[in-house]
């Protein structure tokens, strides 16, 4: 079960979890990506990026909050096709956005 | 591999393969062996020092930092991240504190391994580091195995011929974990300026009879220490442990006088199905 990134990094993107994960499973495209994306290929669940992220974006699969579920599908389908995980995150940011509304 | 459809209304269906946790998964190439287990020295039946020598050296650690240690077993890669006690030689020999745990998948590889066995050890990560240019009084603060970071940083004091006061406290169950006594000892002895206070928690249990230090937890005994030299409290702690020593103590730290920014910790985490040692 992996760690999961979620909107509280969206624009925003602190990078202290990218300097504590001791496997590099945590990934963006500099200049395109609005979010970091944890690959839960990769990640061995040792919680290092969450105690480090400043902005509590980053949680387990299965401490997630409801309201972000989503956003363990962006993480893991990044890995596959960016280009639709990115399609799908602003998604998710036009639906929350609508519903804070 | 499942194909999972998200579960949004009007997200366009799309539908992609979602990775599974499989380790196989991940590229062999990434993963190879890098280094070579050249002895474990057992300080108790689940306590041991891991000496590892890397084929290249280790480039950019810096004192406080872990490493993830990697073990190929039965087709599968199993990773944890493991905190740097010292880095010898060309920066080529890496030395581990490790904790075996009754239900650990990895420290049952680990404990498995006989020198000469092939791993892998990933780059250094972390942001709990040494700031040697801040000669304020140090407290470092450990439990069990979260000793080890503390230990590179005083290390790398000593190389650096550091005359900081400092103290470190190091709270342990049983008297034959500390490991590392002599070693603090003999830093003590080559000018380090270091106040040295071993504590167990357990001071009653039978396998503490003959122990005559301090006893007592963590957080207690460094209460004792800011209440014995108050110059402290303008200094800067570093701590690595479980999470309930490190808020104790630092409510006590915060409680004395140190800035919230000068009590620096790196603390165990509980993750869902594995634990950070």
């Amino acid at each position: 079960m992996s760690y999961v990134i979620a909107q509280p990094c969206v624009d925003q993107m602190d990078q202290s979890c990218v300097a504590v994960c001791p496997v590099d499973c945590i990934r963006s495209e500099p200049g395109i990506d609005r979010k970091f994306y944890i690959d839960p290929d990769q990640c061995i669940q040792c919680g290092s990026c969450m105690s480090a992220c400043p902005n509590n974006a980053i949680s387990p699969l299965n401490a997630l909050p409801a309201e972000w579920i989503d956003y363990a599908w962006v993480d893991a389908a990044w890995f596959r096709d960016r280009d639709i995980a990115r399609e799908v995150l602003g998604e998710v940011l036009e639906d929350a956005a609508a519903a804070a509304r | 591999m499942t194909l999972v459809q998200r579960p949004l209304a009007g997200s366009g269906g799309h539908v992609l393969p979602v990775p599974n946790s499989n380790p196989e998964t991940a590229s062999r190439a990434q993963l190879a062996p890098n280094a070579t287990l050249a002895a474990r020295i057992d300080v108790t039946d689940s306590l041991a020092i891991f000496s590892v020598v890397l084929d290249e050296p280790l480039s950019g650690f810096r004192p406080g930092q872990y490493v993830s240690v990697g073990v190929f077993a039965d087709g599968a890669f199993v990773q944890r991240p493991y905190s740097v006690v010292t880095l010898r030689g060309d920066g080529d020999r890496v030395e581990l504190f490790i904790r075996r745990l009754a239900t650990g998948a990895m420290t049952t590889l680990l404990w498995g391994l006989t020198p000469g066995s092939r791993i892998r050890l990933g780059p250094p990560r972390g942001l709990f580091v040494l700031d040697a240019l801040d000669a304020r009084p140090r407290l470092f603060i450990g439990t069990g195995t979260g000793l080890a970071p503390l230990l590179a940083m005083l290390d790398a004091l000593v190389t650096h011929g550091d005359q900081s006061p400092n103290v470190l406290i190091h709270g342990v169950s049983y008297q034959g974990e500390f490991g590392y006594a002599a070693r603090i000892g003999g830093w003590v002895n080559a000018g380090l300026d270091l106040w040295y206070v071993p504590t167990v928690s357990r001071p009653d249990d039978a396998l503490n009879s003959a122990w005559s230090g301090t006893a007592g937890r963590a957080d207690a005994v460094l209460a004792q220490v800011l209440e014995a030299d108050p110059s402290l409290a303008g200094g800067v702690a570093y701590m690595c442990g479980n999470s309930n020593m490190i808020e104790a103590c630092r409510e006590t730290l915060l409680n004395a006088g140190l800035r919230r920014e000068d009590v620096r910790a790196e603390q165990f985490h509980v993750a869902p199905v594995t634990q950070r040692v």
